[in-house]
């Protein structure tokens, strides 16, 4: 594999805008993410950061309603065309959402899901993989015996980190975490947000969180986005403690940033 | 107590009512053949064991077989037309928008009762020459049974599987992957409720044709419209052999029994999940 120079750009964002029917969810958004730095998107609840996360692997594909313009590069390649292999992008581009789904099958069987689906058959490999998955994501002294138990029981915690270990197993470049730790308690948030630091010297991550705390613990850089727009983005402490914009600031100070706006 | 697989919580339990009020009233089905048969018995058993043996066209056992021969021909074509069809349908980047409106027709056309599609094909078919055999008869019911099917299985596919769909794209899964490996393993069980309300409508549906067309049915020639006559109109014009009538409707009331008790299985086996899972 090509060697990286760490502020190498991964992903390239230009003008990108998204509508769900006629109501738009994002308006012309551009920024860059350089390659294994961690980026941390924050905002009110309607601002974009989901929609925005979803449109880096495609996702808003499910939704029939959903319209996007602009343009989406990683590597240089764009992948909001027609013709992009979508399977191949979401496998290099995982996601974890903030709710923990478990397939209905095995511990094991989730790990191994996306590799299966991709073609792998053969057992041993598939084996290795999940246990190569499942020590990055903490997992694997306690799970090395119960790869043939089923997944749903496990506690909301432990799902997700499985999440994270599932995303892990196709060896992806990039990861998305829609705010992982919403469902969880503090202390079980914090062995996530443990997880995430360990993965961020090997893969370019962004985390969309309502937790500003757990953005400045993890992030190199922040965007703050409001009604579908980047308001704000910088280096993490620079934007925490000297912010340039004032409904930035209002945000940051827990104050409504619309009354900020005069 | 059934699981709920996805949330870990207890399921929630269904409505006994409807149980108790099917399971009365199969019981008074049962309870009337029960009677009727032992009335036939009383009156001699060679006399019902020859008007029950296959003797001619007025035998009575003629609706029991073809309503077997066509239900045994006409189930497989139509749930395996009908899955297949709910697996394309039940991904939106098959059909794109058009999914939606394509699951509301298949409602709408899923909601005539086959009986009445199928028995008004077969007598057009009559009425331009064609006298459909009973093989011709399964054919038809296949199809009327399709939209059914394709529904019915649809709504298996596609209960509580947005958040299942989501997570597996997301790991790369393509889409019939995702339709093949995990949406259809899960909705085994609906899918086996599905196939045995689409059984009871073509048996009820073939019954009912079978018993309208009097006994003539196996031997179909040119037996629709001529004889598609009201099973009481037979009973009024041909009062000689009424005896006759007596083991057919007897024969008609297995038919109720048995459709009875295959749609309360598949009640009673879909309410549980029904009853604790929405679509998302």
């Amino acid at each position: 594999m090509q060697e990286r120079t760490p502020l190498e750009t991964k992903i390239e964002v230009g003008k990108l805008s998204v509508w769900y029917g006629s109501e738009p969810a994002l308006r012309g958004v551009t920024f860059d993410v350089a390659s294994k730095t961690t980026t941390a998107l924050i905002g009110e609840g309607g601002s974009g950061k989901s929609t925005l996360m979803r449109a880096l692997n495609r996702m808003h594909d499910l939704n029939p309603e959903a319209r996007v313009q602009g343009s989406i590069k990683i590597d240089g390649a764009e992948i909001l065309g027609a013709g992009v292999d979508t399977a191949r992008l979401r496998r290099n581009v995982g996601m974890v959402f903030a709710r923990p789904t478990m397939l209905p099958t095995t511990i094991g069987d989730n790990v191994m899901f996306g590799l299966a689906a991709q073609g792998v058959r053969d057992e041993r490999s598939m084996r290795e993989a999940a246990e190569r998955a499942l020590r990055r994501a903490g997992l694997w002294e306690q799970m090395a015996d119960k790869l043939d138990a089923p997944a749903s029981p496990l506690p909301e915690d432990t799902q997700q980190r499985l999440s994270i270990a599932r995303a892990l197993a196709v060896d992806p470049d990039v990861l998305l975490f829609d705010d992982p730790t919403a469902m969880l308690d503090p202390i079980a948030a914090l062995s996530i947000e443990d997880v995430i630091a360990r993965l961020r010297r090997d893969h370019t991550i962004i985390i969309a969180t309502n937790d500003l705390q757990q953005a400045a613990r993890l992030a190199d850089i922040t965007i703050y986005m409001a009604n579908g727009e980047i308001v704000e983005s910088g280096d993490t402490p620079l934007l925490f403690n000297k912010p340039g914009d004032v409904r930035t600031e209002a945000f940051l100070a827990g104050r409504n940033p619309r009354g900020a706006v005069s | 107590m059934a699981i709920d697989a996805l949330s870990d919580k207890p399921a929630r339990m269904f409505r006994p009512l409807p149980a108790v009020v099917f399971a009365a009233c199969a019981w008074l089905l049962c309870g009337s053949v029960i009677v009727i048969v032992g009335w036939l018995l009383a009156n001699g058993l060679p006399k019902v064991v020859s008007a029950l043996g296959p003797r001619g066209p007025e035998s009575a056992i003629g609706p029991l077989f073809a309503t077997a021969y066509i239900t045994v021909l006409a189930l497989p074509p139509a749930a395996a037309v009908g899955v297949f069809a709910a697996m394309g349908a039940s991904d939106v980047r098959i059909f794109g928008a058009a999914a939606g409106s394509m699951r509301s027709a298949l409602s709408l056309v899923g909601s005539v009762p086959t009986v009445i599609v199928a028995y008004a094909a077969l007598l057009a078919a009559a009425a331009v020459g064609w006298h459909p055999s009973l093989t011709g008869a399964a054919f038809v019911f296949a199809i009327v049974n399709m939209p059914l099917m394709t529904g019915l299985a649809l709504r298996a596919l596609t209960t509580r599987a947005a958040k299942l769909r989501e997570v597996a794209t997301a790991l790369g899964a393509p889409p019939m992957y995702i339709v093949i490996s995990v949406l259809l393993p899960r909705a085994r069980m609906r899918l086996r409720s599905a196939y045995i309300i689409v059984a009871t409508q073509i048996i009820g549906g073939a019954a009912t044709i079978a018993i309208l067309a009097g006994a003539n049915v196996p031997a179909s020639r040119g037996a629709l419209p001529i004889h598609a006559w009201p099973l009481a109109v037979h009973i009024w014009t041909r009062g000689s052999s009424a005896d006759v009538y007596g083991v057919t409707a007897a024969s008609a009331l297995l038919l109720a029994v048995l459709i009875w008790v295959l749609q309360g299985i598949a009640q009673l086996r879909a309410a549980p999940e029904s009853a604790s899972q929405e679509d998302l």
